[in-house]
Order: structure tokens, then C-alpha cells, then sequence
């Protein structure tokens, strides 16, 4: 076993060596210049208030949290999926005589347990996304017609505007005639 | 070559555990935990674990450091500072966590000096396929340890219910006293 | 004459040696290819010529490109962390490029009288989950190199980068389990091998048809875990400039730049591995190892060409939505997919009625789904309309 991981070792040195080789051979390769203007925070040539360190919404928490929950069971279930097919084998006979079909059940009610955990937070809305949203709901118009001026609300408006208006309604009356 | 890898690894994971405590950012503190939980992976699978070193850069290196992570983000860091200079100190806490330490640390000396705990005799050769064939694992936890695996599944629902629960109460006052602001 | 100077028999760690170095440099020139395929597909696809001045067909582009990352000015901000800036990009790039060292690119390579083993660097018993805990940590990198630039845009990228790929991998891992199930070892070569036609017990059918869900699951988790179109929030260029790695400069960016492109080509070899047979031949077993490999490298360009593809054909999700297919689509559909598996397995089933199952299962799933339009809930959800009478 020992062996495997070596190889691995002298894998992971030899991206380091490629790694480090470059970034050395950059230092000494690239300009050095004190020009303090290219050390600002990028802003779109706005300069910078204040730090970027904020304070991130608790939602992002949330994830994490229902990430760490879900990482355990998927490191339950690759025993699991193993143990399914050993015991077919008769393998596993060794072990716990028999257990495929116990070990599916017990699979089946740990994955139920937990999306008990998921449905939780999905029904109480932490999955959705767009929740600090203060102000009240948007309402899109019931029907698109009530964008279009009427007749009706033409002739309430003021003198100023309404010329045109007048002209419009008159054209209608007049085709409507016709 | 092992004595010596073991050597290594133990002494980053021990360094990079002092600088959990010693380092001021939390963000420092949480990348120093994670080259602790690393280098802890390395040593399992040094000893043969390979299931156990998985699990542990999975489970606590992958995910609860991110978790970490977030929770750091969710600080607000310009008040590090201030908590080093809350009252909290007047305490003394940190001397009575050195005193506890060096304690559990005698106590541990103590242990192993006068006996009662003994490395196992009989570890040879590590197996090509380390000590944790992944079937025989599977199997105990499915068959003998079959109820503390289900309580592990009961215990993770309500660690989450339980957290979420707390940090939505933060949430729903902190957003009433929001939403009475336009009103008034 | 040569074999006079040569050893019979070339010792164990020169074998080792000569693996991880032509390896990883087929890794590094995979990834320099893969940039000028993505200006090249890109020029196609937008009916324009693309790069075309360095070298026969502007081939030698990523070379030219190299040498002017090496020559850049390097950038450190202001009020910038220095230690952790300096860290991200060797983080970042780091897992991308351990996950190769588990794929199996073909079988026994031999190459005049010496046999220098399978063609990858090692091939461990527990390699998926070797892959499971790399990819875990990719997200490092990532949050330090937004974290540390103290730029708001980083940030902002790192965090919404952060939280796709924490989302998506849980859907990534739950479709490779579903892989391993039917495979029945973790073993990345063992996968490959169980897909053959030669294998023992075996029906030869590739996971893709056996596994239609976990097979689609896995090209979507797939490129939200990359962070590539239609997913690209963490530097989707509208509105977050670079996203995290706005203020990196020079062979840093270089560096985080050869970690996203390793990523993908990780990524294509795992679907080629787990879902397309490895280096299987249809319908020739004993093929030459060359042939394997080409075979192999075959199918991880058409995966690759799927990435450059899908950028040009589809637009970019809302965040959202993102998070919403992540957590109430895919990962239900994961977890169905692997409990209908599981019970195909264990009951002993032929492995060939897994698909009409896991779509069976589906079926009450999707409607249930397409009733409930998704679209309208995550803007409207539960918890704002509680917010909104509230207020």
C-alpha cells in the first residue's frame, strides 16, 4: 500500500518542482516597478471604500451546514454501496451472513433520515435564494391591458397632454364610425 | 523512512494545531486547523487507514472547514480586534487554558509511563490493501454496529434542526427590527 | 546495441520517475491545448478566425501565452493579505492536479522489452474516494484568493463560488456511488474494467447506458463544480469582473489559470472513466495499449469539446436558480437514482433495468416538479412572502 501513495508522493513533487521552477523563474524574470497606481483595488476606476471584509449573509452558513450533513452520509454510503454486492457474492457471508437486503433497508431509512433533513430546510425556505428581499412582493399586472391608456383615463387627464390624446380618441370614434 | 514521515507529520499537525490558538485572523486559524486535519489524514494513512483518512479529508477537511469558513465570513472581522480587548481577558483565561493543557498532557505522560496504555504488539506489515478493507467495514457497520449507525443519522437531523432552528431566531429578530424601520 | 547500455529490467522508482513526469506534462500541455481549442472552437462557433499568428495555425499560442505570463508585472493590492494571496493559487491548482494521478489511461504499457505497468501513476484500492476528498478541498483556493485581495468583487465571486461547488458536489459524489454500486469497488480501474465486454460477469455495456441519471447528474454537477457556462458565477464577467481572481497578476493568475483548465480535464477523464468504459474499445478486448489510450484521450475531448460547446450555446443562470436546481432538482434526483440502484444490486436484478427504474421513480418526481414551476417559487418563495406580511 505503501507503494501506491509513493508513487503519488513523487507525482505531487514533481508538480511542485514544475510549480515553484515557474514562479521563481518569474521573479526574477518580470519588471520591477513602484508604481503605486497598479496596487489600488480594482473598482472600475472607482476608488475603494472602506475594506471588502463584510459580513456575508447567513444563508451561505446554511449551505455549509446542510453540506457538512450531507458529506457524512455520502461517506456512510460508499461502504454501503461496497457491502451490497460483497454479500451477493456470498463474501460478506463472513462478516454478517446474508445482510444485501438488511444492509438496503438500513441504507434506505439512513437516506431517509436525512432528506427529512433537507425537506426541513426546503419547506422552511432556506434553499430559496432571494430572501432579503424587504419590500413587499412584486405584483405583475393582472392583465396586460392596464398598461395601454384608455379612453377613459385620457379624457380624466390634464389639459397639457391631452391634445394628442384627443386627436387619437377622435381617429378611434372616427373608425369605429366608418 | 516511516519513523521519519511519522515524525514529520505529527510535528506539522502539532504546529499547525499551536497555531490554531496563536494566530489572531480567525481565517488563519481555520486554514491552520485545515493543514492540522490534513497532515492528522496523512497519518492514518501512514498507519494503514485509508477509509479513515478519506473520511477525514472529506468529512472534516472538505466540509466542516467550510463551514468554518462561512461562519468566519459571517463575522464581522473588522471586530476581531475588539474581542481580543473584551473584558474577557480579565479572566485569565488564557492562563487557566495552559494549565489545563499542561494537565491533560501530564496526565497523558503519566498514562503511558506508568503502563496502563500499550502499543499493540502485534502490528507487522501493513497490508497492500491497508487494514480497512472497505467491505469488512461495511459490513460491521451494517450489520453489528447497526443501531449506533442509525443514532449517527438521528444525531446529524437534529444537530441540523437544532442549529437552524437558533440561527433563524437570530435572522427573524434581527430582520423585525428591519422591517419596523420603514414603517415608522 | 541498446540493449547493451540499458539494464534489462528498468528499476522500480525510474518507472515511477518516468510516470509522474510524462504525466503531468501531458497534463500541463493538455491544458495549454485546451486554452487555444477554447479560443479556437470559440472563433468557430462566432464565425471568426481566431488565433492565428504564432506558429503554423496559431498552435504554439499557449507557448507565447506562457512566456508573457512570466514576463508580466506582479501585483500585490493594497490592504491585501500577503501570506494567504500568495497561497491561493498553489491551493487552487493543487487538488486539480492530484486527481490525475488515479485515472487510468490505458492498461500494461510495453514498449520494446520493458513492461512499465498500467499507464497511471498509481492505482489505489479506494481511489474514488481519493477523488471525493481532493475535489473537496479545491474550494480552498478558491475563498483564499477572494478573501485575502480585499476587493469586493473577489470576495463576492469567492463566496457565490464557494457555495455552487459545496452545493453540486454532494450531487457529484451521489452519482459516482451509484457508478460504484454497480461496479462494486472503488477502485477507478476496477470501474473501468467492469464496463468492458471481456469483463467476468459483465454484460459490456458502458455506465452511460446504464446509468442515464447519474451519467446526466454527473455532466452538470460537473460543470458547476469547474465553475464553467452556464454556471460561471464565480467570475461571470458582467458583473463581477474576474470574480476571485480579479486582482491577481502574472504567474499567479497563470496558476489559477492552469487550476481551472486541470480541473476540466479531471473532470472529462472522471466521466470518461466512470461512464464511458476508461480506455475500453468497443468490441475489441485485447487492443494494444496505444490504442487504449488513444481511445481514452478520444473520449475526454468530446467531453472537453462539450465544455467550450455548452459556453457558446447556453446563457448564464441567475444565482437563484442555480441553488435551487442544485439543491431541490438534482440532489433528490441523485438520492433517488441511488436508492433504485441499490435495490437493483442487491436484489441481484440484471444491471439493464436500472434506467427504466430510476425513470420509473422519476416520473411521479418530475411532475410533481413541474407543478410546483420552480421558476415562480424562487422568487416568490416562502420565506419572502412570510417577510412580506411582516412588514
Amino acid at each position: 500500500m505503501y507503494f501506491d501513495y509513493l508513487t503519488v508522493l513523487i507525482f505531487a513533487s514533481v508538480g511542485l518542482v514544475f510549480v515553484f521552477a515557474n514562479l521563481i523563474i518569474a521573479s526574477v524574470l518580470r519588471p520591477k516597478r513602484t508604481v503605486t497606481e497598479g496596487l489600488e483595488i480594482y473598482e472600475c476606476g472607482e476608488e475603494t471604500i472602506g475594506e471588502a471584509w463584510v459580513r456575508f449573509d447567513i444563508r451561505y452558513y446554511t449551505v455549509a451546514l446542510v453540506y457538512v450533513i450531507f458529506a457524512v452520509e455520502i461517506a456512510f454510503l460508499f461502504p454501503w454501496a461496497i457491502v451490497l454486492r460483497e454479500s451477493l457474492l456470498g463474501e460478506g457471508a463472513a462478516a454478517g451472513l446474508g445482510i444485501g437486503v438488511f444492509a438496503l433497508v438500513e441504507g434506505f431509512v439512513f437516506i431517509a433520515i436525512l432528506f427529512l433533513g433537507l425537506a426541513y430546510v426546503w419547506v422552511k425556505g432556506d434553499l430559496d435564494w432571494v430572501l432579503t428581499y424587504s419590500a413587499p412582493a412584486y405584483q405583475p399586472p393582472t392583465s396586460r391591458m392596464r398598461a395601454i391608456p384608455t379612453v377613459d383615463t385620457l379624457e380624466g387627464d390634464s389639459e397639457d397632454d391631452s391634445e394628442d390624446a384627443a386627436e387619437d380618441t377622435s381617429t378611434d370614434e372616427s373608425e369605429d364610425a366608418a | 523512512m516511516e519513523q521519519f514521515l511519522f515524525f514529520l507529520l505529527s510535528l506539522s499537525a502539532i504546529a499547525f494545531a499551536v497555531g490554531v490558538v496563536v494566530v489572531k485572523s480567525p481565517m488563519k486559524s481555520v486554514l491552520s486547523l485545515l493543514g492540522s486535519f490534513v497532515a492528522l489524514a496523512m497519518i492514518y494513512l501512514l498507519i494503514g487507514f485509508q477509509f479513515l483518512a478519506a473520511a477525514q479529508l472529506l468529512v472534516y477537511a472538505g466540509a466542516i472547514m467550510v463551514l468554518f469558513l462561512f461562519v468566519v465570513m459571517l463575522l464581522n472581522l473588522s471586530d476581531v480586534n475588539a474581542v481580543f480587548d473584551a473584558p474577557i481577558r480579565v479572566l485569565g483565561q488564557k492562563r487557566i487554558a495552559i494549565a489545563a493543557s499542561a494537565a491533560a498532557l501530564i496526565g497523558m505522560i503519566a498514562l503511558f509511563a506508568g503502563g496502563s496504555v500499550q502499543a499493540s504488539e502485534s502490528v507487522g506489515a501493513i497490508p497492500a490493501e491497508g487494514y480497512d478493507q472497505i467491505e469488512y467495514l461495511g459490513a460491521l457497520i451494517f450489520s453489528r454496529y447497526m443501531i449506533p449507525f442509525q443514532a449517527s443519522a438521528l444525531l446529524l437531523l437534529a444537530t441540523m434542526i437544532g442549529v437552524l432552528v437558533l440561527a433563524k431566531r437570530r435572522r427573524d429578530s434581527a430582520s423585525d427590527v428591519n422591517s419596523e424601520e420603514p414603517a415608522q | 546495441m541498446m540493449d547493451d547500455i540499458l539494464p534489462a529490467e528498468l528499476p522500480l522508482f525510474a518507472v515511477w520517475v518516468i510516470k509522474a513526469v510524462v504525466i503531468f506534462g501531458s497534463l500541463i500541455s493538455a491544458a495549454g491545448i485546451t486554452t487555444l481549442a477554447e479560443r479556437k472552437v470559440s472563433a468557430w462557433i462566432q464565425y471568426r478566425i481566431g488565433p492565428n499568428r504564432v506558429g503554423p495555425f496559431g498552435l504554439l499560442q499557449p507557448l507565447a501565452d506562457g512566456v508573457k505570463f512570466i514576463f508580466k508585472e506582479e501585483l500585490v493590492p493594497d490592504g491585501a493579505n500577503r501570506l494567504m494571496f500568495r497561497l491561493a493559487p498553489m491551493i487552487t491548482a493543487a487538488p486539480a492536479m492530484m486527481c490525475i494521478a488515479v485515472i487510468p489511461f490505458a492498461g500494461e504499457v510495453v514498449i520494446g522489452n520493458y513492461n512499465l505497468g498500467n499507464l497511471s501513476i498509481t492505482d489505489l484500492s479506494v481511489s474514488v474516494l481519493y477523488v471525493g476528498a481532493l475535489t473537496g478541498l479545491g474550494i480552498y483556493g478558491i475563498i483564499l484568493g477572494g478573501w485575502s485581495s480585499n476587493s469586493k468583487f473577489s470576495l463576492m465571486g469567492a463566496m457565490r463560488a464557494s457555495a455552487q461547488m459545496v452545493s453540486y458536489e454532494l450531487t457529484l459524489l451521489l452519482a459516482i456511488l451509484s457508478v460504484v454500486l454497480l461496479a462494486g469497488s472503488l477502485d477507478l480501474r476496477a470501474i473501468a474494467e467492469s464496463q468492458a465486454s471481456s469483463a467476468e460477469g459483465g454484460i459490456g455495456v458502458w455506465n452511460m447506458f446504464l446509468q442515464p441519471v447519474a451519467f446526466v447528474l454527473f455532466i452538470i454537477a460537473m460543470f458547476a463544480e469547474t465553475n464553467r457556462h452556464p454556471f460561471d458565477f464565480a467570475e461571470c464577467e458582467p458583473e463581477l469582473v474576474g470574480g476571485f481572481h480579479t486582482e491577481y497578476s502574472s504567474m499567479k493568475f497563470a496558476l489559477f489559470f492552469l487550476g481551472e483548465y486541470c480541473a476540466i480535464i479531471v473532470m472529462c477523464c472522471l466521466v470518461t472513466t466512470f461512464f464511458l468504459g476508461g480506455y475500453d474499445v468497443p468490441f475489441w478486448d485485447s487492443a494494444p495499449w496505444f490504442i487504449q489510450l488513444a481511445s481514452f484521450v478520444a473520449k475526454a475531448a468530446c467531453f472537453i469539446f462539450l465544455f467550450l460547446w455548452v459556453r457558446w450555446t447556453l446563457p448564464r443562470f441567475r444565482y437563484d436558480q442555480l441553488m435551487g436546481l442544485g439543491w431541490k432538482v438534482m440532489l433528490p434526483l441523485a438520492l433517488v437514482n441511488v436508492t433504485v440502484t441499490g435495490a437493483v444490486v442487491s436484489f441481484g436484478w440484471s444491471p439493464l433495468i436500472t434506467p427504466v427504474l430510476a425513470v420509473a421513480a422519476l416520473i411521479p418526481g418530475v411532475i410533481l416538479f413541474a407543478r410546483s414551476n420552480p421558476g415562480e417559487a424562487s422568487l416568490t418563495g416562502h420565506a419572502l412572502s412570510e417577510e412580506g406580511s411582516a412588514s
